[in-house]
């Protein structure tokens, strides 16, 4: 019997994550020295995990609110209004969720109709054009350009613009190009999304791993409050990825309806995540702090190094990757990845894993050791000049 | 020549990377300073010069029986000087081999001294003929280590996780 017939039409024609393709071939590879991967090299600050285990001595092995433990919530609604200076309800307006994907699946489940257009910039993470087709809306890719740093400008919004567009998905700091929007850019984009009558789901992830300026939500700009959902978590900020938890503040009718789907869905976040999350929230900065300044000095390094083997690549002013420019090689950016692991057994992600432009570029993680960094960088030299030499 | 300044500035980020920087060489400093050899190694030989860098030293596992060293913290109540209040005997006990730390403390004793010796008895010995003897000792308390479970921010039990990170991941 041929089962693949039982699949659903829109899941069959979603296009594998490209990530999936050149992890299946770095996974066979010994040695590898890894650019490729997505979370910090941080085990989670002690007093993190520690809380985590308390809350299982405790006996923390229980459901909690849909909504998520109020305490967390209480914690999440002071962290956002000290640091994003946008005040949120922890009785209606915040929900905690497994990781920022799953948030950002349930408010597409919550809010797209059949045919919704959904505006994200690209290249963006892997999930974001699916996330809108598994609900079947339509993505709308806004590009975004190494020339403004990666930074989505409202010229390549209107551009890219048509009838039917309901939400705007931003993720500044971005995974992968780095890019952000200062305050300026912010209020800008903030304007366009009135104009177009625009919901927009904001993706902070990164936020903390600002390294430039100081992080702007568009949450915080004057009436986008009420038109935002904003997505922040625990994983890179924390060191927390395998924890999976994340939340979403907004409006309560969209809160409230997001929560409907996460009820059926996924019920509640895991407590004992919770509990640990509460800690990070309340004493957590401090550990969060001296893991940014190291991504910073890290981040200098290597893109300076870039730089000098003459990939060219501007500054990710947020975030821990780099995304340089590899079409001096003379290859595309799959083939010079795949060149790169097998000469040199070095993994950088192909920039096209994150849509089709990021075609010319790949993604290399900074969040590991200098003496990685290091070797990474000579044996990345020393493959494009010999491409550069035949060529 | 860079001024003062201009040096003092520079020394932040050498400072910071020894700090995070694990075992990096001289060589491996350079290359992310974006400095060359030569001036990573001038500027650890001012940071020695101006005293802020005092050494580089192992951190061994020196916790099994075997290793053949017994190590005792030692509380000592001093009497203080006229002019020079606890320094001069605090200095002066710093100078023994034996003395690995010494520290100035608040509370019921004024030093807190951290001993090295290749037996109880050696360490016994340093006590009782070296430190008690000294004038302006008051007293000594004596404190065997049994057991190290960190030292220097090591954990000393467990070895070193493997990286579980995933090779390639979104």
């Amino acid at each position: 019997m041929d089962s693949s017939r039982y699949i659903a039409r829109h899941v069959i024609n979603l296009p594998k994550s490209g990530i999936r393709d050149f992890f299946e071939i770095v996974a066979k590879m010994k040695d590898v020295i890894s650019l490729g991967i997505g979370e910090p090299d941080f085990d989670t600050p002690w007093h993190i995990r520690e809380a985590g285990i308390y809350a299982l001595e405790k006996g923390k092995t229980h459901y909690t609110s849909n909504l998520g433990s109020i305490e967390l919530r209480r914690a999440i609604s002071k962290y956002a209004e000290k640091y994003y200076s946008v005040s949120y309800q922890p009785e209606n307006e915040i929900l905690v969720t497994v990781g920022v994907s799953e948030a950002l699946d349930i408010a597409c489940r919550a809010l797209i109709n059949p045919g919704d257009k959904v505006m994200f910039h690209q290249p963006c993470y892997v999930s974001y054009h699916p996330s809108v087709t598994l609900t079947h809306g339509i993505g709308v890719p806004v590009p975004t350009f190494a020339k403004d740093n990666f930074a989505l400008t409202v010229g390549a919004l209107r551009a890219a613009w048509q009838p039917g567009c309901k939400l705007l998905m931003l993720n500044l700091p971005c995974n992968p190009t780095g890019g952000t929007c200062d305050r300026v850019q912010i209020e800008a984009i903030a304007k366009f999304a009135v104009e177009k009558d625009l919901i927009v789901l904001s993706d902070e992830i990164y936020s903390e791993l600002t390294f430039e300026d100081v992080h702007t939500s568009i949450a915080s700009i004057p009436g986008m409050k009420e038109r935002t959902i904003f997505l922040h978590g625990f994983s890179k900020a924390f060191a927390m990825t395998g924890w999976r938890i994340g939340y979403a503040c907004g409006p309560a009718p969209l809160i409230e309806a997001m929560m409907k789907v996460h009820q059926y869905s996924m019920l509640c976040a895991s407590i004992i995540s919770q509990e640990a999350a509460v800690e990070a929230l309340l004493r957590g900065r401090d550990a969060m702090k001296k893991m940014r300044d190291q991504y910073h000095r890290r981040r200098d390094f290597i893109v300076r190094r870039f730089n000098e083997i003459g990939l060219k690549c501007h500054l990710p002013r947020g975030s821990f990757y780099a995304f340089p420019d590899v079409s001096v090689t003379g290859l595309n950016e799959k083939d010079f990845a795949v060149g790169l692991l097998q000469a040199e057994h070095v993994a950088m992600v192909p920039g096209s894993a994150f849509g089709a432009n990021g075609s010319g570029f790949c993604r290399a993680c900074f969040a590991t050791s200098y003496e990685h960094l290091i070797e990474a960088s000579n044996r990345i030299e020393r493959h494009v000049q010999s491409l550069v030499k035949k060529s | 020549m860079p001024g003062f300044c201009d040096t003092a500035r520079l020394m932040k980020p050498i400072v910071k990377l020894l700090l995070e920087g694990g075992s990096l060489g001289a060589a491996q400093m350079a290359q992310v300073l974006n400095l060359s050899e030569a001036e990573v190694n001038r500027q650890l030989d001012e940071l020695k010069k101006q005293h802020v860098l005092l050494g580089f030293r192992p951190v061994l596992n020196i916790a099994d029986e075997d290793s053949g060293v017994v190590r005792a913290v030692i509380e000592v109540r001093i009497t203080p000087e006229r002019g020079g209040g606890f320094n001069r005997l605090a200095e002066r006990i710093s100078r023994f081999d034996e003395v690995e730390s010494c520290y100035l403390m608040s509370g019921g004793y004024d030093l807190l001294v951290f001993v090295n010796g290749a037996s109880l008895q050696r360490v016994a010995a340093f006590v009782s003929e070296k430190l008690s003897t000294i004038e302006g000792v008051l007293s000594t308390a004596t404190h065997f280590m049994l057991r190290s479970y960190k030292e220097n921010g090591f954990l000393l039990e467990g070895k070193a996780e493997e990286n579980e990170r995933l090779k390639v991941t979104p």
